[in-house]
């Protein structure tokens, strides 16, 4: 059997029908151990497939993953490299990633931070992030939560709050149904805004951005800090 | 009932789904709902010119067949142009989402049936707005191979009737 600290391994795969998946990004380890589950090694790719059963691995630091089960918690701790999940329900927690792709059916999505681009997709939850570059979030029904954003934002919902706090200015697309929006723009930022209720408000020479927000039946709030 | 089956044929497997079609019917009515599902056929069978057909719609969707798969991934990539651009333009008011997968299927009469069929189904239900998801058997198919950059691994997927995970891709934007 192939240890995985043989191989130049760049992607963990690990998916399981039913169960919990956690997966530990550790500095330090070379190697990649799955608590007695079977590995397959595959060039530069280790997959875990884990039947029926919650399954716990550990891996070195930065390794892109891809993680999905039908149903359990997911759950990513350390610092990992681009990071996709596919649950149908189930509560999703990310630490640290170089990227986030998340799309679940049922659950809260929670990202700490992401240098790089967020897209998280879910048809009910509240899905916030802590902190990323470009961010895409669609949610059915569940508040969104952008915080510290530092790349061109889309958030759509069909109902719940949209809060976006952006550290950069960038454009930004906000929409939901029914539900209040509140976007925060560094001080200094000349957006150009567009708003349904408020029409289109322009500043005066070139603007930094565009900020476009609409809620069927909410109160649109962009403030300069 | 008189069905006729012939055997295995295989080919790639595409179905498009309009998103928030329902919700735009309610806001528009079923006249202008019904333009946006002609437009959207319209778009979907210029851009596969003869690589090959739309097999049937379903509700607000297409399915559509290829016999050669990389033909049908390219085709597919028209569509998916085809669709944003109209989309910039404000010339079609929908998102467009997308699933693909290549395998046997079982002839119907005019139909398809089978696991590839269900499959290729069950990934258009998982991909966004504007988003083309194909299966990893799909993407091993294709000729000459593609730049790996093309794709971005999404998550595996479980279909019932086929016992090992479906690794699936989505097409970088």
């Amino acid at each position: 059997m192939p240890r995985t600290s043989d191989v130049a391994v760049s992607t963990v795969r690990v998916t399981t029908t039913s169960g919990a998946v956690s997966v530990t990004a550790e500095p330090g380890r070379h190697s990649v151990v799955a608590d007695g589950h079977p590995i397959e090694v595959d060039e530069s790719t280790v997959t875990v497939d884990s039947t029926s059963t919650s399954v716990h691995v550990r891996v070195p630091h930065g390794l892109d993953l891809v993680i999905g089960t039908s149903s359990g918690q997911v759950t990513v701790r350390g610092s990992a490299g681009a990071v996709a999940v596919l649950t149908t329900s189930g509560r999703v927690e990310i630490d640290d990633a170089r990227s986030v792709d998340v799309r679940t059916g049922s659950g809260r999505v929670t990202v700490g931070r992401t240098a790089g681009s967020a897209r998280v997709l879910t048809t009910s939850g509240r899905v916030e992030i802590g902190h990323s570059g470009d961010a895409d979030v669609t949610t059915t029904s569940g508040r969104i939560v952008l915080r510290d954003v530092t790349g061109s934002t889309r958030a759509h919902c069909g109902s719940g709050k949209i809060e976006i706090t952006m550290a950069q200015a960038h454009d930004v697309e906000a929409e939901t149904i029914s539900g209040r929006i509140s976007i925060s723009l560094p001080e200094g930022t000349r957006a150009r805004i567009e708003t349904p209720s408020a029409g289109s408000v322009d500043v005066a020479g070139d603007h930094d951005c565009v900020v476009t927000a609409r809620s069927g039946s909410g109160r649109v709030d962009v403030v300069t800090r | 009932m008189n069905t006729s089956l012939s055997a295995g044929r295989r080919g790639a497997v595409l179905f498009t789904d309009l998103v928030g079609f329902t919700a735009y019917t309610e806001v528009h009515g079923d006249r202008l709902a019904v333009d946006v599902l002609d437009r959207q056929t319209d778009l979907v069978a210029a851009a596969i010119d003869g690589s090959g057909r739309i097999v049937k719609e379903l509700g607000d969707g297409l399915m559509v067949w290829f016999d050669d798969p990389s033909d049908g991934f390219g085709s597919t990539l028209d569509i998916f142009a085809a669709v944003a651009e109209a989309r910039d333009t404000a010339a079609f008011p929908l998102a467009v989402r997308m699933g693909m997968h290549v395998g046997e299927v079982v002839e119907r009469g005019d139909d398809f049936v089978g696991h590839t069929v269900n499959i290729a189904a069950r990934v258009a239900e998982l991909a966004g707005p504007g988003e083309l998801l194909v299966t990893e058997q799909l993407v091993r198919s294709l000729d000459g191979g593609l730049d790996p950059s093309a794709f971005r691994p999404v998550g595996p997927t479980r279909v019932k009737g086929v016992g090992v995970p479906i690794w699936l891709h989505r097409l970088a934007t």
